[in-house]
């Protein structure tokens, strides 16, 4: 994935010769690696899951969703743990520094992709076991209130004004986003409680042999995919940052360079 | 089956939308800037 | 701190008693909302009358979106958010004087808006105490949520769109809970709103904290 997008030529910020170096893109040999790593991982899972592994005596077939779903659901809620975090140590005064920024809005977005994925997923399995779309069960209810909340978030950092007020402001919705999520959780289980339990967490998990094995692997899979993911789109939030800061006397350096060069 | 193949279809398709996107947002951006300025 | 916020409470207070904006929109606004629900459920009086707990709350989160756009549109124009920043205000003062007088227009088109649920959705009030206890909870939990994004959406272009999108998902649980502790006093449910009302106290609690905590930080650069 890292090698095969054609450069773009549309709408690109006005720069100096674009030399084609080995880094003019946001990856390096560390996300080539990862992006093998994660490619190699997610076509192990699918073969794993689609292939390999037997289909289950209660689920029939549709137990091979569970090779996707609830890994996409985990890395969701890693990612907006992380933006949490971030958002933290941008807001604590000793640690503040642009990158916990750039790192927050990344993870955020990447957990909005992660978290809307895992309602679609959720969608298709609820529609093959239980027969509809959707259902008001907590769990469901909880991701989908999950998403508005950092849709939101994405919104607000979307706005103007200087970096900093930005940054500030977006911190704080994070964490205020972050801080309802235990009263959410409540709120919904004693409102509605349908979903099954934690298939690997319970003591005694009643999925054996490929059927472990594929979910377990599923979870690294898609874990490195979100790594592979966030790495890049730091890099880019990091470019954006300094592009619009920079961008405008990058331009004119740039013209001026063409003036004396005639 | 079909909905296990609509669900694998759906990530599939999703993430790569999405990294693509990402990538190549990266490439217009990352030429603007000398690569030892690109700040990570 | 306490000072401050009844300062500016009664200055927000005062501003709403004398533009009459709560009175002369917002309230006729709530009711509208009320005899739309009407239209939407077909005027079935059974159904109304089993729904109302939450279309009441529906209609009550919807005021007090516009309460709080309400309340910091006063500040935008001629400079008053710089005033109020230089006036040497302890923010937290601030936060709970803003969050107040929210509460208060809010508290008053509750009243309203319960009248109009008896009136037109035909609701027996049967447990009164419980009722005024969890609006009084949930208002306080509203408001406090209200105003922290309110600052934080305050003076952006997008504000008007962005306040919703941003304030609606939060208040979900207060939505919930005051809900279905409103089906239990009114007799539509089992059991007692007890652990609901617990909900929604957690809920302005820890909203009411941040704001406190964290306004000074938001007003800064809003």
């Amino acid at each position: 994935m890292t090698t095969t997008t054609a450069p773009a030529t549309v709408g690109t910020p006005p720069a100096g010769p674009a030399a084609p170096t080995a880094r003019s893109s946001t990856g390096d040999r560390t996300t080539r690696l990862l992006g093998v790593a994660a490619l190699a991982l997610l076509a192990a899972t699918a073969w794993l899951g689609l292939v390999v592994s037997p289909p289950d005596v209660t689920q029939g077939q549709l137990v091979r969703l569970i090779y996707v779903h609830p890994a996409l659901a985990t890395c969701c809620y890693l990612a907006f743990g992380l933006c949490a975090l971030a958002s933290a140590a941008w807001l604590w005064p000793t640690t503040r520094a642009r990158r916990w920024d750039a790192l927050a809005g990344a993870a955020g977005e990447v957990g909005v992709v992660l978290c809307g994925l895992t309602l679609a997923t959720g969608s298709i399995w609820g529609r093959g076991s239980w027969g509809v779309w959707w259902t008001w069960d907590a769990r469901l209810t909880l991701t989908a209130l999950l998403f508005a909340v950092f849709v939101g978030y994405l919104g607000l950092r979307r706005t103007g004004g200087t970096s900093e007020a930005r940054a500030r402001r977006a911190a704080v919705a994070a964490l205020l986003g972050a801080a309802v999520v235990p009263l959410d959780h409540e709120a919904t289980n004693w409102w509605r409680t349908l979903h099954q339990g934690n298939t690997l967490l319970t003591s005694s998990p009643h999925i054996h042999g490929w059927q472990l094995l594929t979910m377990a692997l599923s979870f690294v899979a898609f874990v490195v995919t979100g790594a592979w993911l966030l790495v890049h789109r730091y890099r880019v939030e990091l470019l954006e940052d300094r592009y619009e800061t920079d961008g405008l006397r990058a331009a004119l350096a740039a013209r001026r360079a063409e003036g004396s060069a005639r | 089956m079909s909905y296990v193949w609509m669900g694998y279809a759906v990530t599939a398709v999703g993430l790569a939308l999405y990294a693509v996107r990402t990538v190549r947002r990266g490439r217009q951006l990352a030429r603007s800037f000398p690569p030892e300025e690109h700040g990570w | 701190m306490w000072r401050d916020a009844l300062l500016v409470a009664g200055k927000d207070l005062r501003i709403e008693a004398r533009s009459r904006v709560a009175t002369n929109q917002v309230a006729p606004y709530a009711l509208v909302v009320l005899l739309l629900f009407g239209f939407a459920f077909d005027a079935d009086r059974e159904l109304l009358t089993r729904a109302a707990p939450g279309l009441y709350w529906v209609a009550v989160l919807l005021c007090s979106l516009l309460a709080v756009q309400r309340s910091f549109a006063l500040e935008a124009a001629d400079g008053a958010r710089d005033g109020l920043r230089l006036a040497g205000l302890d923010p937290a003062g601030i936060f709970l004087g803003k969050a107040a007088a929210v509460a208060v227009v809010l508290a008053g088109l509750e009243v309203l808006l319960g009248g109009g649920i008896v009136v037109l959705y035909g609701t027996g009030v049967h447990h009164p105490l419980t009722l005024v206890v969890t609006a009084l909870a949930a208002t306080a939990g509203l408001a406090a949520a209200g105003v922290v994004y309110g600052i934080m959406a305050a003076g952006l272009r997008v504000r008007e769109t962005l306040l919703p999108l941003l304030v609606l998902p939060v208040v979900a649980p207060v939505l919930l809970a005051a809900t279905q502790a409103w089906r239990s006093a009114l007799g539509l449910a089992p059991g007692d709103g007890g652990r609901w009302l617990g909900l929604l106290a957690a809920f302005a609690a820890i909203y009411l904290t941040l704001g406190v905590l964290g306004f000074g930080t938001l007003l800064e650069d809003a």
